[in-house]
């Protein structure tokens, strides 16, 4: 017996690219050519996010060339998260793999993190071991970023920011991604109780184009931390997570509460101090029973997001 | 006169009647002929606020002229812009939408050249005035508000309030028209992922907006640009803002109680110190907000399963797509 079912054949490649006109040429050969020897059904889905460089015209030149190439052109930048949510929506495989639209990721590993998939990951996740980035402006921030997302949420990725991933159909439908959240999408993958694998992938610099991000992500990053830290690991109970939010003030207006009475006589502040931590306590209580009102009315269906497999002879 | 059956009707323009109208007669009489130009079958519908009985009265004389062309929707309560807006897309039939204010403003003149701006790719047109009859205390504040407007949502229109436009009949559907969010049209578009054009526009020589308006209505201007500034930038990620707002509070409070503590270590008693409680109060909005930015991101995460925030152009593949379509394996 065995908890691997077997997971089909055809493959969906999602590449959301903005202004990359000089790439996108050697970007689709270069998938295409790693993926046509592997000898399975697949489609390479290019998102253009609103390039104003001509990038979806480049594009739709190639489809003769490359009858496995769909285009699907967003009307205006929309940003990562969004643009990859439309290559989800439309991805017909029963493998998703995603990588960058730069030419930094390499294609010829797909097929490595397809074996690990077919082994029984729900998602395999590359790790830049070899990264060809700035030090100081990407390669510290993310490295710190990193052992802090590994330290808070206890999924053991070291390259959160590696956009070369791959996934099962399954985990991929039960996601849907918006503002900011592509990278952490490992992360929300968790709830589902997705097996994570990681296996180092190769990293070439860039060649052309520029740069999309900057250092000033880092601060977003960490306020979405906190939210993804209560939608990951409290989503099914806001009560406790608030209560822990409120277990400090609780125990503050008891301690000012007791030391008012034992030092009697003492006036005003300490009593009203222990009252007003006591309603910051309260107010906690509140937000708790307004999450638990919104899971009960928007999250109900959460069952069926969890992964779960039938047991299965082995063949 | 030839009944119109609802197919043939290419173009709506839409007359909200919802504050000061100037004469209903005289308005139809000018952009009437500009819409005829365009050569295309019509239909005007004046949507009509419940307040305003001279108009009403006005309109439907006009309607007895031409039963077929003009329609008449009066609104059982007073109305704003917004709503009556809304009702009027519901009902237009035409494939393209003006909407024209019941006083003159933007010269009907215009009509013909915003037309033209959706012929070439734009879905929003909206006429931005200029030559401005109105008097330097209203256009003062009209600069101002388009200001302010501009710097609260970080978007750059020059007229946005401008109340003559032209737009898709497709866009109406996706936009979240309520209260007083037709003055900022434009903006609401834009963020559905369409393509808005400002077209210049002569403002009518007959146009008398007044100078001065009561005091609540600024403070609703005021306090619309800073919904639609939350709208802009924080919809999609409550905490970044209230976990700012957050961290400001508690930090600034928690560094009044360390100081007091330290204080308190050094000799000086706490009990006593008034400063105790605004260290407290400032956490406690501190914690406050937080805790609604969680909420909200709670909220927005949960919904996110019925919400697309992207909007595809097109999509281009083979003939023939490499991979055949899948049913889902979930119910979404």
């Amino acid at each position: 017996m065995s908890l691997v079912e077997p997971i089909g054949n055809s493959l969906s490649v999602v590449v959301p690219v903005f202004n990359e006109a000089a790439n996108a040429a050697p970007l689709v050969t270069r998938i295409v050519e790693a993926v046509r020897p592997l000898d399975i059904p697949f489609e390479l889905i290019v998102i253009d996010d609103g390039s104003s460089d001509g990038t979806p015209d480049v594009l739709r030149e190639l489809i003769e060339a490359n009858p496995e190439l769909v285009v699907i052109r967003l009307r205006r930048n929309f940003g990562q998260a969004s643009a990859l949510q439309a290559g989800f929506d439309r991805a017909r495989g029963d493998i998703i793999v995603t990588l960058d639209g730069d030419l930094q990721n390499d294609p010829r590993d797909i097929p490595r993190l397809l074996e690990r998939l077919r082994a029984g990951a729900d998602v395999v996740s590359g790790w830049r071991l070899n990264r060809q980035d700035a030090v100081v402006v990407r390669k510290i921030p993310s490295w710190l970023a990193n052992r802090l997302i590994r330290w808070v949420t206890r999924v053991p990725i070291h390259d959160q920011g590696c956009s070369l991933k791959a996934y099962r159909r399954e985990v991929i439908e039960r996601l849907d991604l918006y503002s900011d959240l592509h990278r952490f999408i490992t992360i929300l993958t968790m709830p589902q109780g997705a097996a994570i694998e990681e296996i180092e992938v190769r990293h070439h610099p860039r060649v052309a184009g520029e740069s999309k991000y900057g250092l000033s992500r880092v601060l977003k990053v960490l306020v979405d931390l906190t939210a993804i830290q209560m939608l990951t690991r409290f989503r099914e109970s806001p009560t406790r997570w608030f209560g822990l939010l409120g277990a400090p003030f609780l125990l503050g207006s008891l301690v000012t509460g007791a030391a008012s009475l034992v030092l009697a006589g003492s006036l005003v502040v300490l009593p009203t101090v222990s009252i007003l931590l006591g309603l910051v306590f309260m107010s906690c209580l509140f937000a708790a029973l307004l999450g638990e009102a919104i899971i009960d009315t928007l999250g109900s269906t959460e069952s069926n997001r969890v992964v779960a497999r039938e047991w299965k002879e082995e063949r | 006169m030839s009944a119109i059956s609802e197919r043939e009707v290419a173009i709506s323009v839409l007359i909200p009647i919802v504050e000061r109208p100037d004469d209903l007669r005289e308005i139809h009489r000018a952009v009437w002929p500009e819409v005829e130009k365009l050569g295309q079958p019509f239909e005007f519908v004046y949507l009509v606020s419940a307040e305003f009985d001279d108009a009403f009265q006005q309109v439907l004389e006009l309607h007895e002229l031409d039963r077929a062309r003009v329609r008449v929707l009066r609104f059982a309560r007073p109305v704003s812009e917004a709503v009556a807006l809304s009702a009027g897309f519901e009902r237009a039939r035409g494939e393209v939408i003006f909407t024209v204010p019941a006083y003159f403003d933007a010269s009907p003149e215009g009509l013909p050249s915003l037309y033209a701006a959706l012929e070439t790719g734009a879905d929003l047109a909206i006429a931005t005035r200029t030559h401005r009859s109105d008097s330097i205390v209203k256009r003062i504040q009209t600069r101002g508000f388009n200001r302010l407007t501009s710097w609260g949502t970080g978007t750059r229109f020059s007229d946005i309030a401008s109340g003559t436009r032209a737009l898709r009949r497709e866009v109406v559907g996706d936009l979240p028209l309520y209260g007083d969010f037709h003055r900022f049209l434009p903006l609401l578009v834009d963020r559905a992922g369409y393509a808005v054009r400002e077209v210049a526009v002569r403002q009518d020589a007959r146009a008398r907006a007044p100078d001065v308006y009561r005091v609540r209505d600024y403070l609703w201007r005021l306090l619309d640009i800073l919904s639609i500034s939350f709208l802009s930038y924080f919809t999609r990620r409550p905490l970044r803002l209230f976990g700012a707002v957050g961290a400001l509070f508690g930090g600034l409070g928690s560094l009044i109680l360390l100081v007091v503590a330290i204080q308190r270590v050094m000799g000086q008693p706490a009990a006593g110190r008034s400063i105790l409680i605004l260290g407290a109060l400032l956490v406690g909005v501190g914690v406050q907000a937080v805790t609604v930015g969680l909420l909200g991101e709670l909220l927005l995460f949960f919904q996110a399963r019925h919400i697309r925030s992207y909007r595809i152009a097109e999509i281009y593949e083979a003939a023939e797509p490499p991979l055949p379509a899948k049913e889902a394996s979930i119910e979404n």
